[in-house]
């Protein structure tokens, strides 16, 4: 995964910006860190420029391979797995397999051996070989996630969560006991809504373990649970922001420690604000965030926001003596915060 | 004036390096940026191209040196 280094340089970036710069850098292989200046373009942006240049660079050589792929018709499967593992290799076979009708691709794929096609698999255009994907029997799945995940290729398995079966979703998450590698996969996953289909579909013991582990561990990994859990909808927000509250108290102080090691109050505010009241007050009046630089992180955090009254009724529930540190904290750095009884009346649902 | 033309050639190299026209939304790079990031995706996409041709000519010392040319064709080497 990242080093440090890179940790550093896409710290300024948003967790989308961050997510799309990695994935963009591993297409292009370059250093993820040289690229932290596309930190100017939003996500959206940077996302539709790798997808342009997915385009351009696996869409040159299609005649080739089309050509490749209807010779391949000509022989029979065992012949063609020895030719393919011998002498075609994993590169080309990716770039053919596409163009093979999937039923036969998925005849091949199960004769293959798995080291090969996996090597294939990160080597795939994800575009070309969606009904591919889509049709790959769940046992075969299940091998090649639990072997990409080993060899810590989460980019790609991002890319590939979008096209697999829902009913192998399950398994797939089950064959990975690492609670960080699963946050990783999440992480760099092409779709939100794909996120959602997982989450609902994992265990709730597995979920709470997931996100306790979020929580005791990195700023790294926290910074991918955050994407995570903000990229969903409300609510399994809600539901992962249930599960955040209950945590036991030294996972919160971590968490706080994390989110402003990452500059991130922007993102963890809102989820916070998605929690019942008792589990807001809380998070909100751990004795941890009382702090100065903290407080200031926070201020500042609320300006951010595209929808501040939530957050502003969150820290409501701020004990009467941190709510005055929290004003005096505001008025140092030149900013004040709304007062919440003017706001009550425009502020909805949770 | 001269500003305006390098940006114009850095948005030209990355449209053709991209083999079609830019996403919109890119003016908040400067021109040189424009000109990292042309060169950033050209760049890839000769690695892919090489990449693919040393798989293609690798493949091909497997196959009979009768049958070379045939193929040579096939895969337009």
């Amino acid at each position: 995964m990242a080093t440090a280094a890179t940790n550093a340089a896409l710290l300024g970036l948003s967790l989308a910006q961050r997510a799309e710069v990695i994935k963009l850098a591993r297409l292009c292989h370059v250093e993820d860190a040289s690229l932290a200046w596309l930190g100017k373009l939003e996500a959206p942006l940077i996302r539709a420029l790798r997808e342009q240049a997915t385009a351009a660079m696996f869409d040159a050589d299609r005649k080739r391979f089309h050509n490749m792929a209807t010779a391949s018709r000509l022989l029979p499967i065992p012949i063609l797995v020895l030719i393919i593992e011998k002498v075609i290799g994993p590169l080309i076979c990716a770039r053919v397999c596409g163009l093979v009708p999937a039923s036969r691709a998925i005849e091949i794929a199960e004769k293959l051996k798995l080291p090969f096609l996996v090597d294939a698999c990160i080597e795939l255009d994800p575009r070309s070989a969606q009904e591919l994907i889509a049709g790959f029997p769940k046992h075969l799945i299940v091998a090649i996630a639990r072997e990409l995940a080993h060899r810590g290729e989460y980019v790609t398995m991002g890319r590939f969560i979008d096209l697999i079966a829902l009913d192998a979703i399950r398994p797939v998450v089950d064959a990975i006991t690492d609670d960080a590698r699963l946050l990783h996969i999440a992480f760099f996953a092409e779709s939100t809504e794909r996120l959602g289909d997982i989450i609902e579909r994992i265990a709730p013991a597995r979920l709470s373990a997931i996100v306790s582990h979020a929580a005791t561990g990195s700023s790294e990994l926290w910074g991918e649970a955050l994407a995570l859990i903000s990229g969903v909808d409300v609510a399994l927000q809600q539901k992962l922001a249930a599960i955040t509250g209950a945590l036991p108290e030294s996972a919160l102080d971590n968490i706080v420690r994390n989110t402003q090691a990452i500059g991130r109050w922007d993102v963890l505010l809102p989820i916070v604000a998605r929690m019942e009241p008792p589990l807001q007050k809380r998070v909100i009046n751990l004795p941890v965030i009382q702090d100065d630089a903290i407080f200031a992180d926070i201020v500042r955090a609320v300006f951010r926001l595209p929808d501040i009254r939530p957050v502003i009724l969150l820290l409501t529930q701020l004990e009467a003596g941190a709510r005055g540190k929290l004003d005096a904290v505001a008025r140092q750095i030149g900013l004040s915060l709304p007062d919440p009884a003017l706001l009550l009346p425009l502020i909805g649902d949770r | 004036m001269a500003r305006a033309d390098s940006r114009e050639a850095s948005l030209e190299a990355l449209r053709s390096a991209l083999d079609r026209t830019p996403p919109a939304g890119l003016d908040a790079l400067e021109a040189a940026e424009l000109a990292k990031l042309a060169a950033l995706m050209a760049a890839a996409k000769l690695r892919q191209k090489a990449q693919v041709d040393a798989a293609l000519t690798e493949s091909l010392s497997h196959v009979p040196l009768l049958l070379r040319g045939a193929v040579r064709k096939i895969l337009d080497l």
